[in-house]
């Protein structure tokens, strides 16, 4: 029923309109095939496309000392000059240390699982980002996301990208709303496989490019192992749901919420999984699968941002990326807002983004709470 | 793109004169390596000697005292390591004396060298201006000097450094040094990358200088390290014996025989006045008509000597990249800063030397040109730059 009615509120994608050719637009280009296909078509489209690498990130991020950015920046230049267009590298180093690298490491270190690029696109890339490239003469930026900008009782609003597997809107709940009237979205009506015959169409070099992974700063390792590289070990207890020590873990942060851990002690053999992280008393609660402490039915969201002026009393809720819709109560307090779920989630992580959707409508989101 | 763009950025590179280009083509029909024996190695190596000759005749050294580079980069490179290399053991850290105008392939190798503890290193801030004054120079010097090394066209800036009084001042602390018996080597070199198409380098009385054939319508990897007999340079990269033991590897021999008519050119006395005249004229011109348009920018060492071919000029309340970027957009290429370190945050170490007004610092912008630059070019690049400043 609130689909449907959310359905008449979504006015159709804006499309280019004749009046703003020759408009000059900043497109962040990473490298990789996404930003490269945004770029082609907004030329074609008649626009006045200026490309931006940003460089948010250029120390490496290995032991053998991979410099990501390096190719990246390369492939994104090799872009921009076949196509003709004005290309520059912006330095963002230490803002996105300020604001990304920073936070993620104290936010880890405090036991939650922060997000990132959330983080990355409410204050680099659609904030100093935008605030810079106005200073090249750029009155509209645009961005390889897959998502889309629509209307939502009458105003601009986001929408989630057509390709259900692709979909990046939960990342953009953050960003700030100021910026929507002046963002261009093209691939979020395509699927990825549209986008990448688009990228072999206009003969792009990134057409074959593999989907860049991860997060600028990690790179295609795993967040547990980057963790593993950069943080301290701070052993501690694993117990067990009725509070029985049952092991020990090698550090809170290394652990993630609703994943499976082996504990060797007291001949457990019934697969356990984190339930809750306790920074106080640096303990560990593991619990089996179906345990109810795995499941969560409430929790309380805060730093919160809203993207549409109205929020409905009850939305679609995503607590992961990717992860399935659920529905759910919002309830405002002078504290933040407290989710009801119709019914409970597994492995609901403080730290992450719980992020609202009325059908399509990206209406906002907030900070899962300890 | 579709009107044509103005290039002012020759203190970066210069674009290929059409003589080195009908030179480098001819040079391709050789086939041999210059170290061979035979027949086809003797007429390749034949003709770097003639070049290396036709080289010294230019700085008016001799021909054993040229050594061919990958650029100047390796040249100043090969002169710092390769003296401080070269020292024979003593009792004393070796000093050197330098100053903060200097291009990183000088400031550098010499700062890796200080912090390997292998020499003791003095850099020289200018004094106002933007000149480093030979009695500061002067005062630096040591019983352990070895080195002083001063650029002579400051490339951020074009400002000219007084060699000639550093020359006197070297040359009194070598007078010293003879007669109280100290053997104690002390040589000057300078870079002089930015001086090679308006000095009359012969005339120069430095023990080494540096030179680099892109900046004046060469092809790129071309440098030259000239150096006086009696200054001893251990080789940096060692293999083969050529360019007589002190640069290892397969000479370039099609990028250096492309140099051969730039030589002659840059050896032409009369054509170098002219092109002192025209270069000058018009670098004043784009500082009158930039003036006019802003009066707020300020021209870098506007009353110190300084070479034709660049303005430094600070603009206020706006980021030079920013500013570069606009004009490129525009079509007017232009440069913050030396183009080694573009893409390098910040201010760099020749600027903060200047002391400029914090509204002007970060507004700093380079035009550069050649005597193939016309009038026409510069009367509309003006009105781009202003477009570009007031966005």
């Amino acid at each position: 029923m609130a689909e449907q009615k959310a359905g008449e509120r979504v006015g159709a994608p804006s499309s280019v309109r004749k009046q703003t050719k020759g408009e000059r637009v900043a497109v962040a280009l990473s490298g990789g095939v996404d930003s490269s296909v945004v770029l082609a078509m907004l030329q074609e489209q008649g626009y006045d496309a200026v490309a931006f690498y940003m460089k948010n990130w250029t120390a490496a991020i290995d032991a053998q000392g991979f410099c990501p950015w390096v190719e990246e920046s390369a492939s994104a230049r090799t872009v921009a000059d076949q196509l003709d267009v004005p290309f520059y590298v912006l330095d963002f180093e230490d803002c996105y240390r300020e604001q990304v690298t920073r936070p993620f490491f104290a936010a880890y270190e405090a036991g939650l699982t922060p997000n990132p690029d959330v983080l990355c696109n409410q204050f680099v890339k659609f904030a100093a980002f935008w605030q810079r490239v106005q200073q090249y003469g750029c009155t509209k930026m645009a961005t390889g996301h897959y998502a889309r900008i629509g209307r939502y009782g009458g105003q601009l609003a986001l929408l989630k990208g057509v390709d259900p597997g692709k979909d990046q809107s939960y990342f953009l709940w953050a960003m700030p709303l100021s910026v929507l009237s002046q963002l261009l979205l093209p691939l979020g009506g395509l699927k990825k496989t549209e986008v990448r015959h688009l990228a072999e169409r206009y003969g792009l070099p990134t057409a074959t490019r593999p989907d860049s992974q991860g997060i600028c700063f990690i790179g295609p390792i795993s967040v547990a192992q980057f963790l593993r590289d950069n943080l301290p070990s701070h052993p501690g207890p694993i117990v067990n749901e009725q509070g029985l020590d049952i092991g020990r873990h090698d550090g809170l942060a290394f652990a993630t919420i609703g994943q499976r851990r082996t504990v060797g002690l007291h001949g457990q053999t019934e697969p356990l999984y984190v339930a809750k992280k306790q920074c106080a008393t640096n303990t560990l609660t593991v619990a089996p699968a179906g345990h109810p402490s795995l499941f969560s039915r409430r929790f309380q969201v805060a730093d919160i941002s809203k993207l549409t002026e109205h929020w409905p009393d009850t939305a679609d809720v995503a607590v992961r990326y990717h992860a399935g819709m659920t529905r759910a109560t919002l309830a405002e307090d002078g504290a933040g807002l407290t989710v009801s779920l119709a019914e409970p989630v597994r492995a609901v992580t403080p730290g992450q983004s719980a992020v609202f959707y009325d059908g399509d409508v990206l209406l906002g989101g907030g900070v899962i709470q300890l | 793109m579709s009107r044509k763009r103005i290039y002012l950025d020759h203190a970066a590179t210069s674009p290929l004169r059409s003589d080195v280009r009908s030179a480098w083509l001819a040079a391709t029909k050789l086939c041999g390596n210059p170290s061979s024996l035979h027949r086809e190695g003797q007429t390749v190596r034949a003709s770097l000697d003639r070049l290396r000759q036709q080289v010294a005749s230019f700085l008016a050294c001799r021909f054993q005292d040229v050594t061919f580079t990958s650029g100047a980069t390796e040249a100043n490179n090969l002169l710092i390591s390769g003296q401080i290399a070269a020292l024979p053991a003593s009792g004393h850290l070796p000093h050197v004396v330098t100053s903060t105008l200097e291009h990183p392939s000088v400031s550098r190798p010499l700062r890796a060298l200080a912090a390997e503890g292998n020499i003791d290193l003095t850099e020289i801030a200018p004094q106002g201006g933007g000149i480093v004054a030979a009695a500061d120079v002067a005062a630096a010097l040591r019983p352990e000097t070895v080195l002083v090394t001063v650029v002579l066209v400051c490339s951020e800036f074009g400002i000219v450094q007084p060699l000639g009084e550093i020359v006197a001042a070297v040359t009194g602390e070598r007078d010293r040094r003879s007669k109280s018996g100290d053997r104690t080597p002390l040589f000057l070199h300078t870079d002089a990358v930015q001086a090679g198409q308006y000095w009359n380098l012969a005339k120069l009385a430095v023990d080494a200088l540096t030179l680099s054939a892109h900046k004046y319508g060469g092809p790129k990897g071309v440098g030259i390290l000239a150096h006086k007999h009696g200054l001893s340079l251990a080789p940096q990269l060692r293999g083969g014996s050529q360019e007589q033991g002190l640069r290892a590897g397969t000479e370039a021999v099609e990028a250096l025989l492309a140099t051969a008519p730039l030589w002659r050119a840059l050896s032409d006395n009369a054509a170098r006045q002219a092109r002192v005249e025209y270069v000058t004229a018009l670098r004043d011109s784009l500082e009158m008509q930039l003036i006019q348009a802003l009066p707020e920018v300020m021209i870098i060492g506007q009353t110190a000597p300084r070479a034709p071919h660049i303005s430094a000029v600070a603009f206020p309340d706006t980021s030079a990249p920013v500013l570069q970027a606009r004009a490129d957009m525009l079509g007017v290429a232009c440069s913050v800063g030396p183009a080694c370190s573009a893409g390098a945050a910040g201010i760099s170490a020749a600027a903060a030397s200047l002391n400029l007004p914090a509204r002007y610092a970060g507004g700093l912008c380079r035009f550069s040109f050649c005597e193939q630059t016309s009038q026409a070019e510069l009367d509309r690049a003006v009105v781009l730059l202003v477009e570009a400043y007031h966005g």
